[in-house]
């Protein structure tokens, strides 16, 4: 019900909502938790595993039962979900309504149900466990469900930095950002609430001689005019770690157009923990029907909602909250109907109402009675939230006075934790720390304090109140007080196993009402004291963050950048489908209309060993290394010697990792005596270019050279086939160069474009790579294009190149996998006698075995059958098993010059089998079939094609 | 005879939105200058009389008419806007890169924009106008220029369209915040 005069919620703001279906009216400024107190409606949920009859126990980000979906995202907090018009939220965990939950008959069974039961319970037979019990555990149990669909949600990632990061906008955080502010240091303020002032907008105090609430406004208000602080509302910070990086969480206001969460990375050296502290329960029987919740949420709901939970109030408490509770609803006209405090020897021992308190049974001086209320306001003291100051993994430390944890000093680096946070309860004194932790964390001057209320606060501990019936420690995962019992008498004495075989502190709220009642209680049960008994490790995030949030952006097409080819334009034009190769996308197939890329393949195939082709190969890797000693470098980095080339010339090296594997293939060409140019492969060019700077930097720092990345600086082209001279002859200034023989390179004009040939081969013909700066790399493709065609050629793609280098033999990252060496791929003799990186390694005795697997071809040996690359090879006649395997088939294609299907692949003693006919097995794809092994060249063996 | 004509990296025209606004800029050449072991000073030297400004340093920008010579990572400065001299070759590595990078450029609402894609610290006192910084702009390597209107953010050629793309979404979220 809505009091009337109360609460800070626009009164002339009506806003309609629904909960399960059933339309309400609020106000602006209400959550939705407090819409629904306010409209009488005290069940919010169902509970986790029992389908308990829950209410909201709190009033902030730490509310266990008030779990609602809305718009498809389950598991939203009623207390964080701001009322904006239309909203639709739904309970959870309930069937077929929440009123009325048949699941409720679980609670029926909690015998059956107690810490642990299904380890022992759903044992065997078989796979009984994950057929049967689990598919109707998981069924029966959980909270909010996830959507089907991809969450198209607009989120973002966000950076940002400062010298000081104020967590919490209370009254600690406020004076600590006004503080640093005022000294003209950039500050953070980050707030996860919709309103600043933390408990000044829970309670009815004054600050400087006005409401507590009204003075916080005007402080964030001045805060956010300076220009040095940036005031963060809705934003949580999730978590501390290293490096004064800490994240945090925005929540776009309601009815923002925008991304709808924000993930953030914010760095700052020095950061105020203004957190605040969060109030604990006590627990009793039956201490979880809905309209018992804690006193400093039904004081905050009074104050900024103008809410309660009902006409009739009791409260109950261990430390000054009851007095404190009882005189604010009081004061509101709410009947107060009894006051127990514990400090006094009056308990609550019980608690009746179905789906909703009606009374509560309290003891006092040996009696019993029963008390009328619809709410019930219950304090066990605060917690500081101290969750931050741990994530780097210091231990909270211990304080009787206030029976709770306090922060450990320089648990994060950098970090000065502050008012509640720290263990100060009073507001003055709050205000006076947040001045502190700003001087002590930047050294700026200190500002005048405001004045406020300074009260002590006095608590004696009370954890639970024993009784027969079940007592609910931690609401969310239905743990009770025999729980933690039952842990400790099977001997799960250690907090973190407790934990782990009671589910308490998990899910959403990560037991942040429950934790220190379960630890006492399990104090309690094993004899030790709390400090002793310790807690559960703190991790982030502090509140759930969605992981779509943390990954925004990285969806879809987003997931990666994109490289696009200086030609990609034109390639798209031709209606070439893409695949993508480190990044880049290259053409796949060139199809003609109606032709699949089985035929386009085929026929761009036979088009260059016949006419003329012409294939994109801008996305090559490309290193310019310089220097008086760039010869000596590269025969240190490559296998082969490459010192001994003339410029003018080009080679074919390779490069060993230091294990003595083959790390990348490429040409490395001399363009002048100080000047070479190597190439890698696509997808290697930023794994080979981190190699050569660790070699460089770490392993050769005395060479004097140097090498940039030009890759994207230059567009190539291969030119390949029969009539490539004349291609090339239409589009070079002065025709080709004569002579260029075979593995020439030199510069050359197009249109007064200056250009490099290089006379290099990937397909077996008569090639040659034309390269021009990028910016120019359309218009000569084009220009190449035209040549082809009127030479009977074409463009080819992927797929075709991929078949012409398996025709001759060469090789590609499917047989460069990794765990090849030199020796396997046939080309052992290229590791020169001379010093270079992997050569010692690929010397041991096991890379140099002639049973290794290694390069050897295959082809079907029926010309209709099929084979497929990752297929395993066996010996005729073996049993296709693991033990028996003896390769395996790394690439394969349809072979037009040889009619059937051929790969490559590897085979124990490979090149000791040509002849052989081994068994192709492919379980996952169905396919069996006899193969052939050849040598790894199935074309023009001679190589007179490419040399000619 | 052929003729080749150059086209751009990427076809969209200037955006605004967010309070900022986004436009391909041609640089002009640039050319990667990497100075041999204790050369740094005779190629400085050599900067200033061909092009009237010395090697830039970690972070440091230079400028001298239509040329800059910019920081852009170990050992390395790029001479942007003039073509370099030949004989800088005596000293440094020379790499044109004139066609390997693109220069974006980023004014107004910038720092709110690039706060979405970049981790570097751009409030002025860390990044100063004049100054240069590599880092990466939504997974894409880039070299940033700060200077008194905005940023010059240079990413290589192949990820224009990318880097265009991701940047346009970034001022789409900062313009959504109003």
């Amino acid at each position: 019900m809505r009091v009337a005069g109360y609460g800070r919620v626009d009164r002339g703001a009506a806003l309609s909502f629904r909960f399960d279906g059933r339309p309400l009216r609020g106000f602006a400024g209400d959550t939705l938790a407090s819409a629904l107190l306010a409209n009488g409606v005290r069940l919010v949920g169902r509970s986790f595993k029992c389908h308990r009859p829950r209410g909201l126990l709190a009033a902030g980000s730490e509310e266990p039962n008030g779990l609602v979906s809305v718009a498809g995202v389950p598991n939203l907090r009623a207390t964080m979900v701001e009322l904006a018009e239309g909203l639709e939220a739904q309970a959870q965990n309930a069937w077929p309504a929440l009123g009325l939950d048949l699941m409720a008959v679980n609670d029926l069974f909690a015998p059956f149900l107690g810490a642990g039961f299904y380890y022992k319970a759903f044992m065997g037979p078989g796979r009984t466990w994950e057929r049967v019990y689990e598919p109707l555990i998981r069924r029966a149990a959980g909270l909010g469900r996830l959507g089907r669909a991809p969450d198209e949600t607009w989120r973002e990632t966000a950076y940002a930095h400062c010298d000081l990061l104020v967590i919490g906008a209370g009254p600690a955080g406020l004076m600590a950002a006004l503080t640093a502010g005022r000294a003209g240091r950039d500050v953070i303020l980050a707030e996860e609430d919709a309103a600043a002032g933390g408990r000044l907008l829970a309670e009815d105090e004054e600050v400087d001689g006005r409401p507590g609430a009204d003075w916080a406004l005007a402080v964030a208000r001045d805060l956010a005019a300076m220009p040095n602080v940036r005031v963060m509302m809705r934003t949580a910070v999730t978590g501390a770690y290293d490096g004064g990086t800490y994240a945090a969480l925005e929540r776009a206001a309601p009815g923002h157009a925008g991304p709808r969460e924000t993930f953030w990375r914010i760095v700052a050296p020095r950061a105020v923990l203004a957190a605040g502290a969060l109030e604990r329960p006590i627990a009793f029987a039956d201490n979880d029907r809905p309209g018992i919740m804690l006193a400093g949420a039904a004081r905050a709901y009074l104050h900024r909602w103008g809410a309660v939970a009902g006409p009739r109030v009791a409260v109950f408490a261990n430390n000054g909250g009851a007095a404190r509770t009882a005189r604010d609803m009081a004061r509101a006209g709410v009947e107060v109907t009894g006051v127990f405090d514990a400090r006094e020897g009056a308990h609550v021992v019980g608690s009746r109402g179905r789906q909703g308190l009606r009374a509560v049974t309290v003891e006092a001086g040996g009696r019993r009675h029963a008390v009328p209320a619809d709410c019930l306001a219950v304090s066990g003291g605060w917690s500081p939230n101290v969750h931050l100051a741990c994530h780097l993994g210091a231990r909270p430390v211990w304080d009787d006075r206030l029976a709770a944890f306090l922060p450990p000093q320089d648990g994060v680096p950098g970090m000065v934790p502050a008012g509640a946070a720290a263990g100060v309860f009073s507001t003055a004194g709050c205000l006076a720390s947040g001045v502190d932790a700003a001087v002590a964390a930047l050294g700026v001057d200190a500002l005048e304090l405001p004045r406020a209320e300074d009260g002590a606060y006095e608590i004696a501990p009370l954890w639970h109140v024993p009784g027969k019936r079940r007592a609910w420690l931690d609401f969310q995962n239905d743990v009770t007080v025999k729980d933690v019992q039952g842990a400790a008498a099977e001997n799960y004495r250690s907090v973190e196993h407790m934990k782990r075989y009671t589910t308490q502190g998990m899910a959403p709220d990560q037991g942040k009402s429950s934790n220190l009642l379960a630890l006492a209680v399990l104090a309690e049960a094993t004899g030790r004291s709390i400090p002793e008994t310790g807690t559960t490790t703190f991790r982030p995030p502090y509140v759930p963050v969605p992981v779509g949030a943390m990954g925004a952006g990285g969806r879809g097409r987003r997931f990666a950048p994109e490289r696009l080819s200086p030609a990609n334009d034109a390639i798209a034009g031709r209606g070439a489908p893409t695949v993508e190769a480190g990044l880049w996308h290259r053409p796949s197939y060139f199809p003609a209309p109606g032709e699949g890329w089985e035929a386009a393949c085929a026929r761009e195939a036979a088009m260059v060993r016949n006419a003329v082709g012409v294939a994109d190969v801008s996305t090559l890797g490309k290193i310019d290394v310089q220097g008086p000693v760039a010869g000596a470098f590269l025969d240190f980095v490559y296998a082969n010697g490459i010192s001994t080339l003339k410029a003018g010339r080009a080679r074919y090296g390779i490069m060993l990792r230091e294990d003595g594997h083959v790390m990348d293939d490429g040409t490395v060409a001399r363009l002048g005596d100080d000047h070479f140019l190597l190439t890698t492969t696509t997808a290697a060019a930023g794994p080979v270019m981190r190699h050569l700077e660790f070699v460089h930097q770490c392993l050769r720092p005395e060479m004097d050279l140097r090498m940039v990345s030009v890759s994207d600086q230059w567009a190539q082209f291969a030119v390949a086939g029969p009539r490539a001279r004349a291609v090339l002859g239409a589009v070079l200034e002065g025709g080709l160069p004569d002579p260029f023989p075979f593995m020439a390179c030199g510069a050359v004009s197009v249109g007064g474009v200056a250009g490099r040939l290089f006379r290099i081969s990937f397909s077996g013909e008569l090639g040659y790579e034309i390269a021009v700066p990028a910016r120019y790399g359309t218009a000569l493709y084009a220009a190449l294009l035209a040549a082809a065609e009127a030479e009977g050629g074409g463009p080819y793609g992927m797929e075709a190149m991929n078949v012409l280098r398996i025709e001759k033999g060469f090789l590609t990252h499917a047989e460069i996998d990794g765990r090849v060496t030199a020796h396997d791929l046939g080309l052992g003799r290229m590791v020169a006698e001379k010093d270079c990186i992997g050569r010692v390694a690929a010397g041991r005795p096991a890379l140099t075995d002639p049973a290794r697997p290694r390069l050897v071809g295959v082809r079907t040996v029926a010309a209709g059958d099929e084979m497929t690359a990752g297929a395993l090879l066996f010996a005729k006649g073996n049993r296709p098993t693991a033990p028996n395997i003896a390769g395996h088939v790394s690439s394969v294609g349809w072979s037009t010059v040889s009619g059937r299907m051929i790969g490559l692949g590897f085979l124990k003693h490979g090149p000791e089998r040509l002849g052989e006919v081994v068994r192709l097995v492919d379980r996952l794809r169905g396919v069996w079939t006899d193969v052939e092994i050849t040598a790894p060249c199935f074309y023009d063996t001679e190589g007179g094609r490419m040399r000619g | 005879m052929v003729e080749l004509t150059a086209t751009l990296p990427l076809d969209d025209g200037p955006l605004e939105a967010g309070g900022a606004r986004l436009r391909l800029v041609e640089s002009g050449p640039i050319t990667a200058l990497a100075p041999y072991k204790g050369a740094e000073a005779r190629l400085s030297a050599a900067l200033q009389v061909a092009h009237g400004m010395g090697f830039a340093g970690p972070g440091q920008v230079g400028q001298a008419g239509p040329g800059r010579c910019i920081w852009a990572g170990l050992r390395m400065a790029w001479l942007v806007g003039v073509r370099a001299d030949e004989g800088l070759a005596a000293h440094a590595a020379l790499s044109d890169l004139s066609d390997g990078w693109v220069c974006l450029r980023l004014e107004g609402a910038a720092e709110e924009v690039l706060a979405r894609l970049t981790p570097l610290d751009l409030r002025r006192g860390a990044f100063p106008e004049g100054r240069s910084a590599r880092s990466e702009l939504a997974q894409m390597p880039a070299l940033f220029v700060r200077d008194a209107a905005g940023f010059e953010m240079f990413v290589m050629r192949s990820m224009a369209r990318s880097a265009w793309g991701e940047i346009a979404l970034a001022m789409q979220g900062v313009a959504a915040r109003g």
